[in-house]
């Protein structure tokens, strides 16, 4: 099984579209992906139509129940997402009260990884979404990856929200005595302006092997296929961003072949 | 790589330790020689490690109040309970029942607990780790009129709006002139428990593990409700959260007394 997180403390730079048009598109090459909300904002599960605040079981009780929790009742908690070989485990506000719960409990940062171990037998991806918070949540969810994906939003002021990101990786690791292959993917790159131009070439000359040289475009289709629902992958597979992500998947799936 | 200042990557450091490293782990982390590899394990169990004393120590007459037992009052939502059955296989996800809300003494008076340390204009404040709701980067700040002096605006984070107190104004609006505001510097904001009040904080200092003992616990009923204790060794402030949450928005200030925290 290959675990990839998408994370960045960053807000709104693509951590959601990043996971499901990768998990929409690996269901497609015919892989069983299961995609994991941490985000108590449950975008990823509204993503899929799932009102998560109806549901009996989620991501939530997965914390609660901690190292007891089974293979069964994890499987039962999840949900589909109307694709084939694609599943949800949907997250929950309720989430939002962990990082209390767990702030000075050891070892609970590892919970999420236990419990994907326990179903590694039952996919050959896992995606894991990441609230952009530093938290419990983001800790777990990249405490329990093998890669991280970091999507960069092409603009001003990103590179100094990377730098954080990068720095809590680097405290994770001596923490975890782990280390951390990670990807960085510009993100919502316009080609006419000189924040995309200038951030990518940055970018570059700064962390020139952890950077996909390619670029994920502005593309609005992303924002309608939101709001129809739908991963990209299924909305307009033709469009420039699916074919861009589509690129980035055969990229970082070469390295999996290749590790 | 980043300047971020030496006292915010420990209480990172310690942060993420205790969460990623196990009980046992860290407990065979304690030995000697071990410890010698990984020191940041130790900091977590090490009540003296802060190397920069509080300048102004919170008022000196609280010292003198009785210590007693806090009663119970918090409210915390509880699970839903979860069924056990295997009968379905695979998702079988159905409409919840509401959880329940349960009455429980505060998480940090049933035994040993991590408090958060911060600075703010010299003075040195902790909030227990159960209580605090997280820790922001101070952003830009949208003024409103008509609110307290101490309120310094609301600050946007994704689609929640933050109210941000200017912690050092609210504290001591006594020394608080223009010399001392020329000097703030904040740099962080500390988010308490659920709700959207946010404490402006100039640094982040350390994450500690207090005992009982440690502090020296107040009742409630007396002035300065928002004070849950003083922590011993360094005669700092340790922040009762629910009561700060409720005269915040009463919009009262620090001095006041409150007819109620209940
Ligand atoms: N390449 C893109 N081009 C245009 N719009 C995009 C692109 N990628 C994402 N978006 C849109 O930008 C918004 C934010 O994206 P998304 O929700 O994926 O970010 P996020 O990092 O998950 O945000 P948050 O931090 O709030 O969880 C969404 O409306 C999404 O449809
Ligand atoms: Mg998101």
């Amino acid at each position: 099984m290959n675990i990839w997180t998408v994370a960045n403390q960053k807000g709104g730079v693509g951590k959601t579209t990043t996971t499901v048009t990768l998990g929409g598109l690996l269901a497609e090459r015919g892989y069983n992906v299961l995609l994991i909300d941490t985000d108590p904002h449950a975008s990823l599960t509204y993503y899929f139509g799932i009102d998560s605040e109806e549901l009996e079981l989620s991501v939530y009780e997965l914390f609660v129940r901690g190292k007891q929790i089974s293979r069964e009742e994890i499987l039962q908690s999840l949900c589909p997402s109307g694709l084939e070989r694609l599943d949800i485990l949907p997250a929950t506000m309720a989430l939002a009260t962990l990082d209390r719960a767990m702030g000075n409990k050891s070892g609970m940062g590892l919970i999420l990884q236990k419990a994907i171990e326990k179903i590694s037998k039952d996919y050959d991806y896992v995606i894991l979404d990441c609230p952009p918070v530093l938290g419990a949540l983001m800790v777990n969810a990249i405490a329990a990856c093998q890669r991280l994906l970091i999507p960069v939003q092409t603009e001003f002021l990103a590179l100094k929200g990377l730098d954080r990101m990068l720095k809590t990786m680097d405290l994770m690791q001596t923490s975890q005595v782990k280390h951390y292959r990670y990807t960085i993917i510009p993100t919502m790159y316009d080609k006419r302006t000189k924040a995309s131009l200038q951030t990518y070439k940055q970018l570059m000359e700064l962390y020139s092997d952890q950077v996909w040289a390619g670029v994920i475009p502005e593309d609005t289709k992303f924002r309608d296929a939101s709001l129809a629902q739908q991963p990209p992958s299924v909305f307009s597979p033709r469009s420039r961003g699916v074919f861009a992500y589509n690129t980035l998947l055969t990229y970082l799936m070469s390295e999996v072949v290749s590790e | 790589m980043s300047k971020s200042g030496f006292a915010s990557e420990k209480v990172m450091r310690s942060y993420l330790d205790a969460l990623l490293i196990e009980e046992d782990e860290q407990q065979a982390l304690a030995q000697p020689d071990e410890a010698e590899l990984r020191p940041v394990a130790r900091l977590l169990e090490k009540v003296n490690v802060i190397e920069q004393p509080a300048r102004a120590a919170p008022s000196k007459e609280l010292q003198a109040k009785a210590v007693e037992k806090t009663k119970a009052r918090v409210v915390t939502p509880v699970a839903a309970p979860i069924s056990t059955s295997v009968v379905a296989p695979r998702m079988a996800n159905k409409i919840a029942p509401p959880p329940k809300a349960v009455v429980e003494e505060k998480e940090y008076r049933k035994g040993d607990f991590q408090a958060l340390f911060f600075d703010v204009a010299g003075l040195m404040v902790a909030v227990p780790l159960t209580e605090l709701g997280g820790i922001h980067n101070m952003g830009k700040l949208n003024t409103l009129i008509g609110k307290p002096d101490w309120f310094m605006g609301v600050m946007v984070h994704r689609e929640n709006k933050l109210s941000i107190v200017n912690t050092a104004k609210w504290v001591m609006p006594e020394k608080y002139d223009d010399t001392l505001e020329n000097n703030l510097e904040y740099q962080y904001i500390i988010m308490l428990d659920n709700s959207s009040w946010g404490l402006a904080c100039e640094k982040l200092v350390n994450t500690v593990t207090l005992s009982q003992d440690d502090v020296k616990w107040r009742e409630h009923s007396g002035r300065r409700p928002w004070l849950a204790g003083l922590i011993k060794e360094r005669m700092c402030a340790l922040l009762d959260v629910s009561a700060l949450i409720k005269l915040f928005e009463q919009g009262q200030s620090s001095l006041e007394d409150m007819l109620s925290v209940e």
